[in-house]
């Protein structure tokens, strides 16, 4: 499964683009905008231009290493930089074509786009140096409009923002908080609005999944009609945007000859549609491979499931219609559906846009009820959804309406451990079994298929494993799939008359936060949810256990937990379920999940004491 | 013709070529068999030849072809796909430099053969009026499967002619057939040197092509069966295990170039691009002004200018260093820009103290992650750290230069005590060439980390109070961590930095950073564990600096460990129990393994158990021979470290005694290495430091001359060949001590090497083997009758 799925990743790149420097400026900015304002002028539905300005001060050593960083690509060109740098001593310095340079976007192999990184480089930069910078967008494709980003890792002092647009013309725009001062004009056939704000202060982001834009604020900006390539968008509601998705995607779910033939040879073995629809999953899992390839219409618009089919890969909603074509053609009815996968971002209900979906799934809606696939999870079964998907709502062009998807949640991302173990002198020798179920099945199934057995012990051991406890052995073998058996060999240390022994070596990643010192304006990610069950039951022959013998159960707004220790049938017994939520905190709140984790530390339990 | 005009000819002959593709065979994919044939590969491998890994690749050939000023790179793959994950072969980016050109095809497992498309080969674009800094190209193989062949030719050109480089080739998947073929004109000359790691071999042959009027020759490389690189923790980048060729220019269109051969001459090369430019006025005469105005002591001008040099300049050690002609960034531009990397920053700092008339040399140092270099193995790209030696009237100082948070005198772990060549830095004004010289740079005795930690029982907890000093590389990974994020940030990243190295409660921090030293003081509490039967247990809190060193760290393992930082780490625990409480004593050791030791103290006095922990490390390299060893150090060592305490108010602890425990390593000692001794932070040259040598009594005094020193560890030994007959079968047997203690086992190194008549032949460790004394002894053998030499003793016994 890839962590963040890509449908329209040219939207999303081209976002991250612009924020790569921010994001460079993580720990701290060294620097702040002092003004930014953008002026959009829409032209018609396929068209408009932009100038922005931006005036930024130097404030350390750090910021000095400042640049601007623009995306261009077949539908957004760059023009008329031009900028300025006054410090104070020396003459103001003008930004030359020199100081610019234009680079291909190249993030991995396995990732092409046709978006190129503009790269304004402002000379001779100190502390206290002011950069004022001014370009033109020309958009080819109201799509790409100005994002208008108002708050971010950067403190910004004033943002405004210009939209001049014709009368007939019907604006639309994401919400808007009350920080934000709103004022429409009407000048003859053209309207404006303008948006203002000032005081914003730097807002950041740790933690798992993380990334600056589920922390920053912005206002995205789409006429109610407008024209990409040859098909238009209206944004009246989501039944429109449905529509629009399914006009350009019509024919893209046919099929051909070797298409069915494929498709036969499963019904010839399966007659239950939900057995039909595994196997063709399945079969899209072992066969395609995923790769992102946004070029121009291609961010937006599917591949044929044909062209798919004989190319063997494809990005989130190539294998999404290669994989509807087949279920259709097995007479079971499927749609793609369209989905942000991103952690922190929540729907806005009511601006009916594609900029708000990064990723494309398919909705099966008559076996159980309606079902969730998404075609480019490798190891997920039918029905199992990534965590990140799990109760948001999709639209489903096609049903034309919005669907929300069902909330596993920690249910859904578990490892589960079991260790039998045997006391021999002063060895533990302990043999067991792990399996893993949702995004947490990644663990198990790293190129399972490839890997070598070194690889695997390395791999494991370090994903599951308190890496630096004495375990003096370690061995993994895949058993299937789907589970792993493990070996682990531990000593005893003596205590006088006392003996202690490891009973729990597994790693909690959640507790590496409680070094985390939380500050204002600074928010953390805790990721995907995850639940470890752990059961540990030891043959001590005769030997007396020496650690009392008890139960905790704590239900805590962030974690749960119960541990255990009991002797049952003549072994001693320790069990450890523990199920951290995900979400997205801010200072506050991390410091009281921060508090819920010291407890969970101070109560963990490793070792057990034993007589000698 | 005069070299212009020769030049301009072989630019009009490149570009007709280009045009015409006179040089370039025509692009073709061969037939597969037939490719496969004329690398002796009949049969495609299977899956079950390789059940662990995604894809194979068959064929990787890449060919060097030199013309005139320029020069191509072509390369050839043929990869089968093995299973799904071996799909991600099938994905392809390449530079682009000046042009490229590619073809490639999908060969199925039923022969059918799918062409890959112009269309599909994405090239970036240029899309604005600014000029492209790269390019790039990037393809995926049409309708890739399991079972599936890849093969693809990519041609790439480059404007600049083939210096030099370091090939090597392992992939990221197992590589059947491996081959470098390297052809240029009659007037172009090169030399290669070849890794060949054991159980591999890379096969050579030269041959002439002629191409249209033209010879050329033509070297090819060959290589069967290389395994795939392995990611594995704390590991170099570059991997010894590795096979290779490197690669490097001696005659370029008729005139020689002699300095990827000769260290001196390297340098000469490099001296004369690092030259410090005299500052009569202007920003960087200010900046020196202002710094040296604020002290009339030299030591402090040096420091004053290193210091805000360090807060002005931010170094990046990231960008490879180029190798034709070191264009490096003029002071007045790293002044101005703020950036620089190592070398731009040496530069700097060599123009003020130049300007300052104090002697500077540029040193540049061979580090752990490299493969190792030698006086008679001259390599440049094996020289990837920067220092500056500076000599005012109060003393000489060194300059770390790859990062900034240095101080003045402080080396880097990946600094210290290994090869390098010095450069004397001239002025613009002076004409005399400069000549490099070999040197070894210095070892220093550093404490990285030092912790106390005081625990005191109360009610519920014990009360934790934790003292701690970093210097050397934590000091300065903080310390640049300051410059850049300043002091606020530093202080929450010195909160976060000891509550994940305390299993604690953190209640308060404070610190304070003085010269070389980061000193932390936090106050806390550990919770009071009942374990039943009226005991309770107290587990180890402290973690230790980031050293890390788990068992599973050598564990199946094949490159070498690179460790992150020399000198000590250490934790010292003073545990004070309740009135009433006796409390258990965890087992103590003490474990040699050469160069690293491992104590681990406890003992009970005046009813307080003190616990010392302390890692000594004195070389960051550990070769995979001495694994098991150092295995079974990490598993003494996590055994101790997470020690638990029992406190019982009915029960009697006594004390286990001390174990202890020699590991010997596998010591290596590299052939043919000759050192300059470092004495008391003085360098002489190799001739001097043996003038001091101990002439060892040698039986057969008459045959060879056996001399030896040895200096923190640093064990030099010459061995003279005194007859007109070549010495053969080259046997040298150390017998060593380490850390003071005395080794019953003893290292023996079979030298392949064959000493001429009346020449030396120089044997050093300038790592991995860390002596305090040896006892050498050298067999040898000329026209079958054996001979020996020794044993003498250097060092202190």
């Amino acid at each position: 499964m890839r962590a963040v799925p890509d449908w329209f990743e040219l939207m999303k790149t081209i976002v991250t683009l612009l924020l790569i420097f921010w994001n460079a400026m993580l720990f701290a900015a060294g620097y702040q905008i002092m003004e930014k304002s953008d002026t959009v002028t829409i032209q018609s539905g396929t068209l408009a231009t932009e100038h922005h300005v931006l005036v930024v001060r130097i404030l350390t050593s750090q910021g000095t290493h400042y640049a601007e960083e623009l995306a261009v690509n077949s539908y957004i060109e760059v023009s008329g930089v031009q900028g300025s740098v006054s410090c104070r001593t020396g003459k103001p310095r003008n930004i030359e074509h020199g100081d610019v340079t234009e680079v291909p976007y190249l993030q991995s192999a396995g990732y092409i786009t046709d978006v190129n990184t503009l790269i304004i480089q402002p000379p001779d930069l100190e502390p206290g140096c002011e950069v004022t910078l001014q370009y033109d967008r020309t958009i080819k494709s109201l799509l790409f409009l100005t994002s208008w980003v108002y708050r971010s890792s950067v403190p910004i002092q004033k943002a405004y923002l210009s939209v001049t647009y014709p009368h007939a013309m019907n604006l639309r725009y994401s919400s808007l908080d009350p920080s934000i001062t709103v004022k429409k004009n009407e000048n003859g056939a053209t309207s404006t609005l303008e948006l203002q704000t000032s005081n914003q202060p730097a807002q950041t982001i740790f933690g798992d999944s993380r990334s600056e834009s589920d922390v920053e604020k912005s206002v995205d900006l789409l006429p109610q009609e407008c024209v990409l390539d040859t098909w238009k968008l209206s944004t009246e509601n989501w039944a429109s945007v449905g529509a629009w998705y399914q006009s350009m995607s019509a024919g893209a779910t046919d099929a051909d000859e070797l298409m069915s033939a494929v498709v036969g040879s499963i019904v010839q073995q399966q007659k239950d549609p939900e057995k039909i629809a595994a196997a063709l999953y399945e079969y899209i899992q072992k066969n395609f491979f995923y790769v992102a390839m946004e070029m121009g219409i291609g961010g937006y618009k599917p591949r044929r499931a044909v062209q798919t089919f004989a190319k063997k890969h494809g990005d989130c909603k190539d294998l999404a219609f290669l994989y509807i074509a087949l279920l259709k053609t097995a007479g079971i009815e499927a749609y793609p559906a369209l989905i942000d996968a991103r952690w922190h971002t929540t729907l806005n209900p009511d601006f009916p846009s594609p900029l708000q979906f990064n990723h494309c799934i398919v909705y099966i809606p008559k076996i159980r009820g309606g079902i969730w696939i998404d075609c480019t999870a490798k190891r997920m079964k039918l029905g199992q959804i990534p965590s990140v998907l799990q109760g948001r709502s999709a639209l489903v062009p096609g049903l034309n309406q919005m669907v929300k998807l069902p909330d596993l949640n920690v249910q859904s991302n578990v490892i589960h451990m079991t260790i039998t173990g045997k006391l021999s002198g002063t060895t533990m020798e302990m043999i067991g079994k792990i399996d893993t179920t949702g995004d947490l099945s990644e663990i198990l199934s790293s190129d399972e298929d490839s890997i070598s057995a070194r690889d695997r012990n390395r791999y494991v051991r370090s994903a599951l494993l308190e890496d630096s406890l004495p375990l003096e052995g370690f061995q993994t073998t895949a058993k299937t799939t789907d589970e792993l058996e493990v070996h682990l060999t531990s000593d005893a240390s003596s205590a006088g008359p006392y003996k202690l022994f490891l009973v729990n070596p597994v790693r909690y990643p959640a507790l590496e936060n409680l070094s985390f010192s939380p500050e204002k304006n600074q928010y953390f990610s805790l990721g995907p949810s995850r639940s470890y069950e752990l059961m540990t039951e030891a043959d001590l022959g005769s030997v007396r256990i020496v650690s009392p013998l008890e139960r905790k159960q704590v239900n805590g707004k962030y974690l749960n937990y119960t541990l255990e220790t009991k002797s049952e049938a003549g072994k001693f017994v320790y069990r450890l379920n523990v199920s951290f939520t995900n979400g997205y905190l801010d200072d506050a709140q991390m410091k009281d999940y921060q508090s819920e984790l010291q407890q969970f530390s101070d109560d963990l339990i490793r070792v057990v004491v034993i007589a000698n | 013709m005069g070299r212009l005009g020769c030049i301009l000819y072989i630019t009009a002959f490149l570009i007709l070529a280009h045009q015409t593709w006179l040089f370039s065979e025509p692009q073709r994919l061969a037939p597969l068999t037939e490719t496969l044939q004329g690398y002796g590969i009949h049969q495609m491998p299977s899956k079950e030849d390789y059940p662990e890994s995604g894809a194979v690749v068959v064929l990787s050939e890449q060919e060097y072809r030199q013309f005139g000023e320029a020069h191509e790179k072509r390369i050839h793959k043929i990869i089968k796909i093995l299973t799904h994950s071996g799909s991600s072969a099938a994905t392809v980016a390449l530079p682009c430099p000046t042009s490229c050109r590619i073809e490639g095809r999908t060969i199925k497992s039923d022969g059918r053969m799918i062409a890959l498309p112009s269309r599909d080969v994405v090239r970036s674009q240029n899309r604005s009026e600014f000029s492209s800094a790269f390019s790039a190209v990037q393809f995926v193989f049409p309708s890739a499967e399991p079972g599936d062949v890849l093969e693809y030719i990519a041609t790439l050109s480059y404007v600049e002619p083939f210096f030099v480089d370091d090939y090597r080739f392992a992939e990221n998947y197992p590589v059947l057939k491996g081959v470098l073929i390297l052809t240029h004109p009659d007037d172009f000359s090169y030399s290669y040197i070849r890794v060949s790691p054991p159980d591999t071999s890379v096969s050579v042959r030269t041959d002439q092509v002629q191409e249209a009027t033209f010879h050329r020759i033509r070297t090819i490389f060959v290589v069967n069966n290389v395994a795939a690189l392995a990611e594995e923790p704390y590991s170099s980048g570059f991997q010894d295990t590795n096979p290779g060729v490197r690669l490097f220019i001696q005659v370029m269109s008729g005139h020689k170039i002699d300095f990827f051969t000769d260290w001196q001459k390297f340098g000469g090369f490099i001296g004369k691009a690092f030259i410090a430019k005299t500052l009569r006025t202007g920003p960087i005469k200010d900046f020196v002004q202002e710094q040296i105005s604020k002290s009339s002591d030299p030591t402090q001008q040096l420091r004053s200018i290193h210091d805000a040099a360090d807060r002005r300049i931010e170094i990046d050690s990231s960008p490879g260093r180029a190798l034709s002609g070191f264009p490096y960034q003029t002071a007045e531009e790293v002044f101005k820009s703020g950036w620089g990397t190592p070398e731009d920053f040496a530069l700097f700092l060599a123009t003020c103290y130049r300007n300052m008339n104090w002697a500077v040399d540029l040193i540049l140092v061979n580090s752990s992650e490299k493969p190792r270099a030698s006086a008679t193995s001259a390599f440049p790209p094996d020289l990837d750290l920067v220092l500056l030696k500076v000599k005012t009237t109060t003393g000489e100082f060194y300059i770390d230069c790859n990062s900034n948070g240095m101080n003045v005198g402080m080396l880097s772990s990946s600094s210290m005590n290994r090869f390098a060549v010095g450069i004397p830095v001239l002025m613009d004004f002076q004409s005399v060439p400069p000549m490099g010289y070999v040197m070894a740079t210095p070892s220093l005795d550093v404490v990285q980390s030092r912790m106390d930690v005081t625990l005191r029982p109360e009610a519920q907890a014990w009360n934790l109070q934790a003292h701690w000093s970093m210097q050397g590389d934590l000091y300065q990974q903080l310390s640049a961590y300051r410059i850049q994020e300043g002091d606020a940030r530093l202080s929450t990243k010195i909160g976060e930095l000891v509550r994940s190295e305390l299993h604690a409660r953190i209640q308060r921090v404070d610190y304070k950073m003085q010269a070389g030293e980061v000193v932390v003081d936090a106050t806390g509490s550990v919770p009071r564990r009942s374990m039943g039967g009226g005991i309770t247990l107290l587990q180890s809190p402290a973690e230790d600096a980031g050293l890390h060193l788990s068992s599973s760290l050598f564990q199946d393992r094949g490159t070498p460990v690179i460790l992150p930082i020399r000198g000590e780490v250490s934790v010292t625990y003073h545990i004070q129990p309740e009135a009433g409480q006796s409390l258990s004593i965890p087992q103590s050791y003490r474990v040699d393994c050469n160069p690293v030791q491992y104590t681990f103290s406890a003992g009970l006095a005046n009813r307080e158990l003190t616990i010392e922990e302390k890692w000594l490390i004195r070389d960051l390299k550990i070769a995979p021979e001495s694994f098991p060893k150092f295995l079974q150090l990490a598993q003494y060592a996590s055994e101790a470290h997470h020690w638990s305490v029992l406190s019982s108010a009915t029960d009697q602890f006594s004390a286990s005694p001390i174990q202890n425990v020699s590991l010997i390593p596998f010591a290596s000692v590299a052939p043919t290495q000759s050192l300059a001794i470092h004495q008391n932070q003085k360098i002489v040259t190799p001739a001097a430091a043996l003038s001091n040598e101990p002439q060892v009594p040698c039986a057969d005094a008459q045959r060879v001359q056996l001399t030896g020193s040895l200096n923190k560890g640093n064990l030099l030994i010459r061995v003279k060949n005194l007859t007109s007959q070549p010495i053969d079968n080259f046997d040298l047997i150390i017998e060593y001590t380490a850390f003071g203690r005395p080794s019953s086992r003893r290292a023996e190194l079979h030298q392949d090497v064959s000493i001429p008549p009346q020449a030396s032949h120089f044997i050093g460790s300038p790592e991995e083997a860390m002596y305090d004394s040896a006892r050498i002894t050298v067999r040898f053998s000329q026209k079958g009758v054996s001979h020996q030499c020794g044993p003498f003793q250097i060092g202190s016994n």
